[in-house]
């Protein structure tokens, strides 16, 4: 999965988004900057609230009213090489490129389809939005796309939402997703919301497509033994600011930022005996005055008189692999250990 | 093998009458022949209510008859009566059952018997003559304040916190607060008196009684701006509701998830608009709306006594204060069954637009 | 429910006792501000009604008073105590405090929230005019009740109409009377009877609404079918032929008939909310815990709907208005003067529709419901601030 020799589909260079909030501006997202190449799969993950959702919406710029993208460029590569900046398009170019570019398939799609109208019709309508307008050849794809996600595709096509469990939903919207072939997947948090039988057959598929049609895709979890499975690059956010980023393996064997080892710490292990759960006491800051410094430094056992005074950059420590954190090397000393009790 | 002894016919017939009974059967426990038994008994129900209801009443057509006799013709209170008592085919004096049990027979056969006070005119015919003009005015005022206020509710609810969100939310409250007909009397009393935008003597009323009537632009002309006034009235005193009304409904349509995944699919505005945010914000206006037209029928009493516009709702009042029974009863039965027709069709319509619906009844 | 002896000195006398009372605990608080409200609150409210109103309003006033003072020494959670100093076991006095703090602090978030909505804090001020005018107007200005056919006569004049002048600031009706007298007594037993016939709507409504949905079975369905009955048939001509059936000495009883065919609607509405709540995991916890029909009805389903209840009771109102004045209007209802309907008839009939000069005694009574009504509907907007948490924590 060597992944980095690919061309760059998605290039995020130093993006900020805000929100207007009644106490003042909320930073959700800060300074983020990753690229995604072809066939690459990128995990977000972080707590709730660290701005995964602001950053994915930030994308499609699909932001509620109160929010804005305050700066930074999304470049992004057509297939046919052409690079454009997202935050430039026009409304009507932004509305081609939403679904036949890059898709987001939401999360819990219990409410994600038109309750009054037939899976049908959604279908026929995303790809009449694009132009397509050969009912046939669509309806056909979308049968066949039914059944990679393993649907009962006439049964499913001709139905109305409310017939189809939330897990078929899922999959309709997934299958939607992908088709019109678009080069980015945006997924957000797949399987919260559904058991854990239903994540697995879920996942499986989205590894089928993965496979068949080649798509790269931006993966947000909370969840790190998912993250684990399906991602090539791992990056962890934290009060809206990528902390760590890294290949799959790198991160979870060699994390370099106290929040990620917190994280992989507070999985319980099957291998360990009976122990207290560890966890990261405290919780995520305050977006509109965040705590000066590194943010994480209130919450950080390794915190230094320097993490509270200055935020610590993004450092490419290891080739492909960056962190920001002045403690990265006694983070990486504490990985290593064994870890009998909770170091955190 | 050999035929059997029964001839083809003797098998045929207990067959077919099998087969009725069980048609009959499922239609009549199905949902529909629920429904439609359930209407058909409370407008029975209705019907003998007001029967009984309205001879509780003190004074009677021939008691009326009788003193207005003996009032202006100075008639000796018996002769009076046996006159009254013959002008009108009315018995006081047979019980109610009998009179009921009449009634029954003439409903059964559409007749809705004949108006006590204007003798030997039908029912019937008198109600279709009022009934046109008040579906006319109502249902006009109905249908433009529903129209007005589906498109100005929705597009406050997309222009949130504006100016013109504000300004129409203070003026539709205002206007929703006032009784219809206190907007009539202040039209009146202020656009035509004080003012004088508009000639109050020749605006009362229907049409112009000296038009001929007919399919003529002159007559059309004069009952479309004899209307103009109660529909103005009424559309005044019910857009602030349907405004209200879709406004809060396109809201919350609109924080639903699957608008902003129309969105992010990139479906054009419009079609977002109409098959997303429109169909479905929509459905609770759409069952008060036929409910509404049953209501039209009864139309607004007082408003047609305002204006003096010979309506349904003119007959009625009329037929109380002079105690026409069959009339008062004639009204009554067509304004309840028009209010069930319409409650059946608006459980229909739901079940058309929101599929969700369908499913519960089929079971 | 007479109010014929409101706003006499007995009542300020009343007032001014009762208003004593939260003064009293004011100063033994140590608090001035609140005690001086209260006793000026009471004081109002016993002018107004008496002993009716003096004596509620006393607990509201003390509740008020403590609610400034008073801090819960005992809550684990506002008091930082240790769970282990907490002592649960508290004495009936403590618990009345505690109530009525609660209570206090209540009335003031919804007095804030009732101010914040500005349209709904202009319905209520209308709503305050309206109650002092019916109620306090009466003692400063005398009804003029007898006709006066020369000795206010203009010269020349056709009718004895006159239009708003100096004298009489509203002008003179049909046989000379002062119509301003006309407006300020003619509303109460309007007002009076159209709030009588709301709140016994909204008594019915939830009565039948919570029992059909709670009991459920045989009573569930006779009260729904007599319910859709009754909304089957057109409200306001039924009313009618009811009219001409009963004489309507008592006005209460016409606030009846209006409850007895408004209740049906709310009635529904009461039923399906209390039906999906039924369904709920709280009150389904309240039935295996065995609490009991009265305490499942009042504690856990009934403050989940006071809202709507309460905007409904308002509407009821409005709707109750809207039948009587037409009533009236139409000449249904005997008259009993002064009132406005009778003035918008007699009006009416006495052609002030088109004379130019008699306009004001059409148009007097024409705004005074209009503005009654209207500050009904704005009222309503308050309501929702004030029993809506979301919206008071001001999202």
């Amino acid at each position: 999965m060597s992944v980095p020799e690919q061309p760059i589909v998605l290039s995020l260079q130093d993006v900020s988004i805000s929100y207007l909030a009644h106490r003042g501006r909320v930073q959700a997202v800060s300074q983020v900057s990753f690229d995604l190449h072809q066939r690459e799969t990128l995990a977000l993950i972080g707590e709730s609230g660290c701005g995964k959702s602001t950053l994915n919406l930030g994308i499609i710029r699909l932001l509620p009213q109160t929010g804005r993208v305050d700066r930074g460029k999304i470049l992004y590569t057509t297939r046919e090489g052409q690079v454009m900046d997202v935050l430039g398009l026009s409304e009507r170019e932004m509305r081609q490129f939403r679904w036949a570019e890059c898709a987001m398939i939401f999360q819990a799609a219990l409410n994600s389809l038109n309750p009054v109208i037939r899976v049908r019709d959604m279908v026929y309508d995303t790809a009449q939005a694009h132009g397509r307008r050969d009912r046939a050849g669509v309806r056909n794809r979308m049968l066949d796309l039914f059944r990679k996600v393993r649907l009962d595709p006439e049964r499913v096509f001709n139905a109305y939402p409310h017939e189809l469990s939330g897990g078929m939903r899922q999959r309709v919207l997934l299958a939607l997703g992908v088709l019109l072939n678009p080069q980015v997947v945006i997924l957000d948090e797949p399987t919260t919301a559904v058991d854990i039988l239903t994540q697995r057959t879920i996942l499986e598929v989205l590894k089928d497509l993965r496979e068949a049609m080649g798509f790269s895709s931006i993966f947000i979890s909370h969840d790190l033994s998912i993250a684990a499975e399906m991602a090539d690059t791992v990056a962890t956010m934290y009060a809206g600011e990528i902390v760590e980023i890294g290949p799959v393996n790198e991160l979870f064997y060699r994390p370099r930022h106290a929040y990620t080892l917190g994280l992989l710490q507070a999985v319980p292990k099957l291998s360990a005996g009976a122990q207290e759960l560890s966890s990261i006491p405290g919780s995520p800051p305050d977006l509109i005055e965040p705590p000066p410094g590194c943010k994480f430094h209130p919450r950080c056992p390794l915190a230094t008189e320097r993490c509270r005074r200055e935020p610590p950059p993004l450092v490419e420590e290891v080739p492909g692999h960056r962190v920001a954190c002045f403690e990265s090397a006694q983070v990486l000393a504490h990985s290593g250990e064994p870890a009998e009790e909770p170091v955190i | 093998m050999e035929a059997t002894s029964a001839s083809p016919v003797a098998q045929a017939a207990p067959s077919r009458l099998v087969t009725w009974r069980r048609v009959a059967a499922r239609v009549l426990t199905g949902y529909t022949g629920q429904t439609v038994l359930q209407g058909i008994v409370t407008i029975w129900a209705v019907m003998t209510f007001t029967f009984i209801l309205i001879r509780q009443m003190p004074s009677n057509p021939v008691e009326i008859e009788t003193e207005r006799l003996v009032r202006e013709q100075q008639l000796s209170y018996d002769e009076a009566r046996s006159r009254a008592a013959a002008l009108f085919e009315f018995d006081p004096d047979q019980p109610i059952l009998e009179q009921y049990v009449a009634y029954l027979g003439k409903l059964i056969r559409l007749d809705l018997g004949k108006s006590i006070t204007s003798t030997g005119t039908q029912v019937l015919d008198q109600i279709l003559e009022y009934l046109p003009w008040t579906l006319f005015s109502v249902g006009l005022g109905l249908l433009i304040s529903f129209t007005i206020g589906i498109f100005v509710g929705m597009a406050m609810a997309y222009w949130r916190g504006g100016l013109f969100d504000n300004l129409v939310t203070a003026f539709s409250s205002i206007l929703f607060g006032i009784p219809n007909y206190i907007i009539a009397l202040l039209i009146i009393l202020i656009l035509g008196v004080q003012l004088n935008v508009f000639n109050v003597a020749s605006a009362l009323g229907r049409v112009d009684p000296t038009i001929k009537p007919g399919f003529t632009t002159e007559y059309l002309g004069s009952v479309l701006s004899h209307a103009l006034l109660p529909v103005v009235t009424y559309v005044s005193a019910t857009v602030g509701g349907w405004i209200l009304t879709m406004k809060s409904s396109t809201i919350s349509t609109l924080g639903e998830e699957y608008v902003t995944v129309a969105h992010a699919r990139g479906l054009p505005q419009r079609r977002v608009l109409t098959a997303y945010v429109g169909r479905n914000a929509m459905l609770p206006l759409v069952t008060r709306l036929a409910i509404s037209i049953g209501f039209v029928v009864g139309g607004s009493v007082i408003i047609e006594d305002i204006y003096r516009y010979r309506g349904l709702g003119k007959f009625l009042t009329t037929a109380i204060v002079a105690r026409d029974y069959t009339s008062m009863q004639g009204v009554f039965l067509v304004i309840a069954a028009s209010v069930v027709v319409a409650n059946t069709l608006a459980d229909v319509l739901y079940g058309v637009l929101d599929p969700r619906v369908r499913m519960g009844k089929e079971r | 429910m007479d109010l014929q002896s409101v706003a006499s000195l007995t009542g300020l006398i009343i007032g001014a006792l009762c208003g004593l009372v939260p003064l009293a605990v004011a100063i033994r608080k140590r608090t001035l501000r609140p005690g001086i409200l209260g006793f000026v609150a009471c004081l109002f409210s016993g002018f107004a009604c008496n002993v009716l109103g003096g004596l509620p309003m006393i607990v509201l006033a003390v509740a008020v008073v403590i609610s400034y003072t008073y801090t819960d020494k005992d809550d684990p959670f506002l008091s930082r105590a240790r769970l282990e100093d907490v002592d649960f076991e508290e004495t009936f006095g403590a618990m009345v405090t505690r109530r009525l703090a609660s209570l206090g602090r209540t009335t003031r978030g919804a007095s804030r929230a009732l101010v914040r909505n500005k349209a709904g804090f202009l319905g209520f001020l209308g709503l305050v005019f309206f109650f002092v005018l019916t109620v306090f107007g009466p003692m400063l200005i005398p009804y003029d009740g007898k006709p006066h056919y020369y000795d206010r006569r203009r010269e020349g004049a056709i009718s004895l109409f006159q239009g708003p002048s100096a004298e009489f600031p509203l002008g003179l009706d049909w046989q000379g009377r002062d119509i301003l007298s006309h407006i300020v007594h003619g509303g109460r037993s309007l007002i009076l009877t159209a709030v009588q016939a709301g709140v016994l709507t909204t008594i019915i409504a939830v009565i039948l609404g919570a029992l059909s949905a709670l009991l459920g079975g045989l009573l569930d369905r006779a009260l729904t079918m007599l319910a859709n009955f009754i909304l089957t048939i057109p409200q306001f001509p039924l009313l009618v032929v009811l009219a001409g059936l009963i004489s309507f000495q008592e006005r209460f009883y016409l606030a009846l008939l209006l409850a007895v065919l408004d209740w049906p609607s709310l009635m529904r509405a009461v039923r399906a909310q209390v039906l999906s709540l039924r369904e709920r995991d709280y009150v389904e916890a309240a039935v295996v815990l065995d609490l009991g029909l009265p305490h499942i009805m009042l504690r856990e389903v009934l403050p989940q709907m006071i809202s709507y209840i309460s905007i409904n009771t308002i509407f009821s109102i409005q709707g109750a208005m809207y039948a009587i004045v037409g009533l009236v209007f139409l000449g249904m209802v005997p008259f009993t003067e002064p009132d406005w309907g009778v003035m918008i008839f007699m009006g009416r009939s006495q052609g002030a529709l088109f004379s130019r000069d008699a306009a004001s005694m059409l148009l007097s009574p024409v705004i005074a419901v209009a503005l009654f009504q209207l500050s009904l509907v704005l009222f309503t907007r308050s309501l929702e601030e004030v029993f809506n948490p979301r919206l008071r924590a001001g999202l």
